[in-house]
């Protein structure tokens, strides 16, 4: 039995992922006129916001900093409850609202870590920094557009996956690959990697337990001042 | 062959049994798709490595959801109840179907509900005196379980 076949039948390719400017969503939404009604309380146009900017901000945002599907519907929820509150106090950026809604849900995010014991790569840690650098962008008048793609931000969390992978000896490396990363049977795993089934078990188990070391070992480095 | 001598551990050293005991049960959790430490974090790691898309009902469904808790109640709390209750009636609506099989891929299940009937046909022989009771009851419960889930899944498009 595989774990993973739910998942992966809504897995998309990652050659698909489309990259989404706040430029682009601009030009669907006409989105500075939209804010502008948002603020003034008009919530079709509040909805229409949140509705555009919320797929993104649950797939490239919340769900691989949580880790977990149904923790990251939960941050989006609390992220929209805060928007549409806050939204009065918005005030119109050049690189459009998602810089701003990012920000809600990187805290939420946050607060969320903080709250539950370590099970995921992202630390309350790293969070809290990305947290400062995307409050930064925000506070400044005309951030690059580069921080902004969504394909750049889904590419600087696999690249810290790839980083703590790269930290662990190769043939752990290769088991997370290719069972978890790939989703291969177990069997065909074990196969690839000329072990029987019960030592790739154990191969997993080990890998799962380095991994975790080199998690602590990042937190630690990122907790001195 | 045992998992203690496998050359595929060259340099690695062999297993301790605790070590193969945990490793059992990872797997276990893995596959089963169960609550473990070690599961969840593996887990975790696909939606770093390629995080599926939120599905569009869902999040319309939040919106809308967040859109009303923050709207000003002027009503009274026991309308803010009933569009509680409303919204989870929703929330269930939006699991169901999103969870049911899609209308226009799922196979047509032909089939009909199963109906009900004399539980004669469950007994072909006569019950002890003692005890005959309960193991008449406990039958009948099994079978009409088993045709209650029959229905269950014939009325969501599935053939059991």
């Amino acid at each position: 039995m595989r774990w993973g076949s739910e998942n992966e039948r809504s897995l998309p390719q990652t050659s698909k992922v489309t990259a989404v400017t706040p430029s682009d969503a601009a030009d669907l939404l006409d989105e500075p006129r939209l804010v502008q009604r948002a603020k003034a309380g008009d919530r079709r146009a509040l909805g229409t916001l949140l509705s555009h900017h919320g797929p993104r901000l649950y797939r490239a945002v919340l769900l691989p900093r949580l880790g977990n599907e149904a923790r990251a519907r939960d941050a989006l929820s609390i992220t929209y409850e805060k928007a549409i509150q806050h939204m009065p106090q918005y005030e119109w950026q050049p690189c459009g609202i998602y810089p701003w809604l990012r920000v809600i849900a990187l805290r939420t995010a946050l607060d969320m870590l903080r709250a539950r014991r370590r099970e995921v790569l992202f630390d309350p840690q790293d969070v809290s920094r990305e947290l400062e650098s995307a409050q930064a962008s925000v506070s400044s008048s005309m951030p690059g557009l580069d921080a902004f793609h969504e394909r750049d931000e889904l590419d600087a969390v696999r690249a810290m996956l790839h980083d703590a992978l790269a930290r662990i000896h190769p043939r752990y490396a290769t088991a997370i690959r290719l069972r978890i990363l790939e989703d291969l049977p177990r069997e065909q795993v074990a196969e690839q990697m000329g072990v029987t089934p019960a030592t790739f078990d154990v191969l997993l188990h080990r890998s799962i337990a380095s991994l975790k070391k080199v998690m602590d070992v990042r937190g630690t480095e990122g907790s001195e001042p | 062959m045992t998992v203690y001598d496998d050359k595929g551990w060259e340099e690695l050293t062999p297993p301790t049994p605790q070590e193969v005991e945990q490793a059992q049960a990872l797997r276990e959790a893995l596959e089963a798709g169960e609550d473990h430490p070690d599961a969840d974090l593996l887990r975790s790691l696909r939606f770093l490595e390629n995080p599926p898309p939120l599905e569009p009902r869902v999040n319309e469904w939040l919106v809308h959801r967040a859109l009303h808790k923050m709207a000003p109640s002027h009503r009274g709390r026991w309308v803010a109840s009933g569009v509680a209750a409303a919204l989870a009636l929703a929330a269930g609506v939006v699991v169901v179907l999103s969870t049911g099989p899609d209308p226009t891929t799922a196979p047509v299940v032909r089939a009909s509900l199963v109906s009900c009937r004399s539980t004669q046909s469950l007994f072909h022989e006569p019950f002890d005196r003692h005890g005959g009771t309960s193991s008449r009851m406990d039958r009948i419960a099994r079978d009409r379980a088993r045709d209650y889930r029959t229905n269950l899944f014939l009325r969501g498009g599935v053939q059991p």
